[in-house]
């Protein structure tokens, strides 16, 4: 098992995690299959009816669609994807802001040092 | 959600001493439910009543609508001790199971004696008790039931190991069936619970989905027992 949960946060939460990056990150897209519930169950080592929810969760939210014969897969739209990197990238970049207020570094340092450290790859 | 198991107001005394104290719960199919709670809280006299093995003092207890006498079929049971002979190999106690449960799948024992290093042909008492142990649970989670009851399953197991016995029992188990697992090893196997039953001193002192409870406190459920259970937090007998 590669991934370690934490026992403090409901697991569904983060199953969904796990596969909404996926998307997000595009190593999962628009008519790509979802594995089964019982094989992500097994590969980390949590009961079926957790991965089930997250699941569940993923297709309420749009993410994902289960067909009825032929199993789960994604169909997320480009607008949703959009819309959910801008969403995460915003708390991110908050979080970050009052890390950076707590520090006492201010908006002008913050800045160059982000310019500073950003580096093409 | 169909109900697997009914108990109603079950109370069973040893002599002075409580065993059990009208206790009363369901579970329903597809449900993994763990029964914690440390030594003496009264987690194997539940069982024992639950698979008919104790009559209770007052209350009841049916498995599918039936007396746990009559339900042996329905149950595959791990016993907090292994009851095979010494003397068998695996080869002879996979006789006597099949003998026994025409519901015993033999390609999963064998797939489960391999999952776990264990040799067909060895004579159980050459084996350590963890061994024994494991193969035990292969044979119990090789048969085809609603209903899986398992007492400390890992209670003799070393902890390096206890990470193949889950993966075995969540990958031979059947979807749809219920399995009820006592433990007081919380943080190894609380990945597999819906659901937790805490019994103290013979109580049920919680009863809870266990991501529920994640969510509200924001911890483990291994924490969660360690508060419940701390000294001075007990519930006064």
């Amino acid at each position: 098992m590669s991934y370690e949960f934490s026992h403090e946060v409901p697991i569904y939460l983060q199953i969904m995690d796990i596969y909404r990056s996926e998307i997000l990150a595009g190593r999962l897209i628009r008519g790509d299959q979802m594995p089964p519930v019982r094989e992500v169950a097994l590969a980390y080592g949590v009961n079926p009816n957790t991965v089930q929810k997250a699941f569940l969760e993923m297709d309420r939210l749009e993410l994902t669609r289960s067909e009825r014969t032929s199993g789960r897969f994604v169909v997320a739209t480009d607008e949703l994807i959009e819309s959910l990197r801008l969403e995460q990238s915003d708390k991110k970049v908050q979080d970050f802001i009052l890390d950076m207020k707590a520090l006492r570094i201010s908006r002008q340092e913050t800045l160059d040092m982000v310019k500073k450290g950003w580096k093409d790859d | 959600m169909t109900k697997v198991v009914e108990v109603k107001g079950i109370t069973r005394n040893y002599g002075a001493r409580r065993g059990v104290d009208t206790i009363s719960f369901s579970l329903v199919e597809g449900e993994i439910v763990g029964l914690l709670g440390p030594n003496g809280s009264g987690k194997t006299t539940l069982i024992k009543l639950i698979m008919g093995l104790l009559q209770p003092d007052s209350g009841e207890i049916t498995i599918r609508g039936l007396a746990p006498m009559q339900a042996h079929a329905l149950i595959s049971y791990l016993p907090e001790n292994t009851y095979l002979g010494d003397w068998m190999t695996m080869e002879e106690a996979f006789r006597v199971f099949e003998d026994f449960y025409a519901d015993f799948d033999q390609v999963k024992a064998l797939s489960m004696l391999d999952d776990f290093d264990l040799e067909v042909r060895q004579p159980l008492k050459t084996m350590s008790k963890g061994m024994q142990e494991k193969a035990h649970l292969a044979l119990v989670m090789s048969r085809n039931v609603p209903l899986y009851v398992l007492d400390e399953p890992m209670g003799g197991i070393d902890p390096a190991a206890r990470q193949t016995i889950l993966e075995s029992i969540l990958q031979n188990y059947n979807p749809g069936s219920t399995l009820l697992l006592s433990t007081h090893l919380i943080s190894d196997v609380e990945m597999l619970f819906d659901r937790v039953i805490f019994l103290d001193q013979g109580y049920v002192r919680l009863d809870r989905q266990v991501e529920e409870l994640r969510a509200e406190t924001g911890k483990s459920i291994d924490n969660i027992f360690r508060e419940l259970y701390a000294p001075g937090m007990r519930r006064k007998a």
